[in-house]
């Protein structure tokens, strides 16, 4: 058989200049996707990034493999239709917070409670970069945006226990300050059979004055390191989850980064597969028995 | 798994022999998804399209389909569709009313983004007071997407054109999703005599590399103007890539129409070419107007049919060449707005001939004597009441 080349992360990378404003997280984000990328070995051909749009949303762009740019919160439905069509491509959705929590927000329950299997990096500036600083749902209170002159009013949206109350089957934060833990937590959640969702903190320097490289600095702490080892324990995870936000409100409060949730369960495919064997699908078979059994058939 | 044999898509389209059954318009809907080799189906039900997509879950538990899945709304089903399609499946949906109005989110971009899907549009009404009654304005949504939209007049219809436009949709000269559209209920929920192709025989399966533009997304317009900063910052390269794509779909959407003659016997029907009145209609309300001319007929009147199955793209020519002497231009249609006689007059010199009457909407049946009336007023006959039996 031919031997494949090595790739390095360089060669995950489009021939496209990024667009992005100097200093902005997102540069990081795709740095750790390429070294994740590569260190996981898997081909640029066998990978399919999926976004909306957003500054975030531009990033399948500066990368080689094959991507879907679509509409404004819709990365998630058509990367489970890519997926669903080709269960063999590794299905990246790369999209930011007002992307996926705000106009997208009602397709993450229903892919993390299928357990599908792609990977969410959501890149969470608390803002509306592309649209030019207005505040976004995962906005702390009081920040100033274009639209929101004297702060925000409204509460934030903790996208850590969102995603684990819809049974996301991996739950990770990361930080775009750290080249290192990010990448490492992007691998173990493309590894992750099933559905698997990373915010990642990727600070916009441009609109965001509060939430900026600077504050992250010191206050990011590993919670896998410290203490948190149980990781398929679904209460541990949403106590810590609920720390997420602490720092929004007290000065000495962290930022938990790390895997806060992480179990194996049947895929959405598995279970597809797994009925498809019961039943042998057959021209002769009377779908009344699908009626009839679901009745009694554990759910 | 049903055993059935893949033949040429001329073959099955054309020459294969054909079995007479009684069956609703969903049946026949699901009867052609069952024939067209179809990777995957996702839907989101609403009525009267759920029928429909339950006939085509059964498919998939019968292993006629290899996936099935139920999205979470619409603009996740028509995404998942795009997704789908770009995956590499041969991908079918179905929707109706608000539920198209919800998809047309994702489904206005699907001719851009070059994804040959097929989608039932079983018509109901959108607008207020709520109802789930047939009405067909939604179809007037769909009409500026780029999209091939042929509308159905008879469960035959439903067969013919949903299992032809699986292949006419991939034809690499066309690449655009195709909208079969018919009235809910009126035809969905109503049985008809339907010629199908032996159940043992379905199209060859898609040949995704057949296509006519690469797969990368950052290597095609849709995403280029977005990817490099002279493109994105530069307005009028930005315009200019945008009208040469939006050119080559609407080009590629014409170059469907000889498949439509081909496969769908031509995009009219005429009756009658030499008549003095034409009733033209679409869908449904061509069945009605079938009945009415066949009235006109029988009382002696020059009266004629122009039946278009084609509503995108339009049959321009066609339709100007059938009435070219018509003394009056009858369009009797199921929705307040009119769509099909504003495109007629749109396209035929003497327009001020068209009456874009009877309307009939909220889900009103359409009876033959408001045809007949505007018949008889258009001959200039005088008559009390006009009752036929
Ligand atoms: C349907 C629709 N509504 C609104 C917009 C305008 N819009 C573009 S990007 C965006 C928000 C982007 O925020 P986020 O996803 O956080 O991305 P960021 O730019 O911060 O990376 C909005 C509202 C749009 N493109 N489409
Ligand atoms: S506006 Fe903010 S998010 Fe957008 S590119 Fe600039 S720094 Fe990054
Ligand atoms: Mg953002």
């Amino acid at each position: 058989m031919e031997q494949m080349l090595e790739l390095q992360p360089a060669d995950y990378r489009s021939d496209i200049e990024p667009t992005w404003c100097p200093g902005c997280g997102d540069f990081g984000v795709i740095s750790a996707i390429t070294k994740a990328l590569s260190e996981l070995k898997i081909r640029p051909e066998n990978v399919v990034s999926v976004s909306g749009i957003g500054c975030s949303s531009r990033a399948p762009l500066f990368l080689k493999n094959y991507s879907m740019h679509v509409l404004h919160g819709r990365a998630i439905p058509t990367a489970i239709g890519v997926k669903l069509a080709n269960p063999n491509l590794t299905v990246l959705v790369e999209a930011g917070d007002g992307d996926l929590f705000s106009i997208g927000s009602g397709h993450n329950p229903h892919a993390a409670r299928r357990n599908i299997d792609i990977t969410v990096l959501c890149m969470d500036n608390q803002v509306y970069g592309l649209t030019k600083n207005q505040i976004s749902p995962t906005s702390r209170e009081g920040l100033y945006g274009s639209l929101t002159p004297f702060g925000s009013i409204d509460k934030p949206v903790n996208p850590i226990s969102y995603m684990l109350t819809f049974g996301a089957t991996f739950v990770a934060q990361t930080y775009a300050g750290n080249l290192k833990h990010m990448s490492d937590i992007i691998k173990q959640a493309i590894s992750h059979r099933g559905f698997s969702f990373v915010n990642i903190i990727s600070p916009c320097p441009t609109y965001n004055k509060v939430d900026t490289f600077k504050y992250y600095k010191d206050k990011t702490i590993d919670i896998n390191e410290n203490g948190h080892k149980e990781i398929d324990n679904l209460q541990k995870a949403l106590e810590l989850a609920m720390k997420d936000l602490e720092h929004y409100y007290s000065e000495s409060a962290k930022v938990p980064i790390g895997i806060f949730y992480k179990k194996e369960e049947p895929t959405y495919q598995d279970r597809v597969n797994e009925i498809k064997q019961r039943y042998k699908a057959s021209k002769d078979i009377n779908p009344q028995i699908f009626i009839d059994e679901c009745k009694v058939l554990p759910v | 798994m049903p055993e059935q044999k893949v033949v040429e898509t001329d073959y099955l389209l054309l020459e294969a022999p054909r079995e007479r059954k009684f069956i609703t318009g969903s049946q026949a809907m699901a009867e052609a998804v069952k024939r067209a080799n179809v990777d995957i189906a996702i839907a989101y039900p609403i009525t009267p399209q759920s029928e429909t997509m339950h006939l085509v879950g059964d498919l998939w538990a019968q292993g006629y389909l290899k996936d099935y899945y139920r999205a979470e709304e619409e603009y996740g089903a028509m995404s998942a569709i795009a997704g789908a399609v770009r995956g590499g499946a041969r991908a079918f949906t179905a929707t109706s009313g608000p539920g198209l109005l919800r998809g047309l989110e994702a489904i206005a971009s699907w001719p851009g983004h070059r994804i040959p899907a097929v989608l039932g549009v079983l018509t109901r009404v959108v607008n207020a007071p709520l109802s789930i009654q047939p009405d067909n304005v939604e179809i007037s949504y769909l009409m500026n997407c780029g999209m091939v939209v042929l509308h159905a007049e008879n469960q035959q219809d439903v067969f013919d054109f949903t299992l032809a436009s699986f292949a006419i949709s991939e034809m690499v000269d066309v690449y655009l999703p195709i909208a079969v559209c018919t009235e809910g209920f009126f035809v969905t929920h109503a049985k008809g005599y339907v010629n199908m192709t032996p159940e043992d025989m379905k199209l060859p399966p898609r040949d995704p590399y057949k296509a006519p533009v690469p797969p990368t997304d950052c290597e095609i317009p849709p995403a280029r103007i977005q990817r490099d900063a002279p493109v994105q910052k530069s307005n009028f390269m930005s315009y200019l890539i945008h009208q040469v794509w939006q050119q080559e779909v609407w080009s590629s959407n014409m170059r469907a129409m000889k498949y439509i003659y081909k496969y769908l016997n031509g995009p009219i029907e005429v009756i009658n070419p030499d008549a003095e009145v034409f009733v033209a209609a679409s869908g449904c309300a061509a069945a009605q107007a079938r009945e009415a001319v066949r009235y006109a007929q029988m009382e002696g009147l020059n009266v004629g049919l122009l039946k278009i199955k084609s509503i995108v793209p339009f049959p321009s020519k066609e339709v100007r060449e059938t009435l070219k002497n018509a003394k009056a231009i009858i369009v009797p249609e199921h929705n307040i707005v009119g769509w099909l006689a504003k495109e007629i007059k749109a396209n035929i010199p003497n327009s001020d001939n068209v009456i874009g009457r009877p309307r009939v909407y909220g889900g009103m049946t359409l009876p033959v004597e408001l045809i007949m009336d505007e018949i008889y007023a258009a001959l200039g006959i005088k008559k009390d009441k006009t009752v036929l039996v």
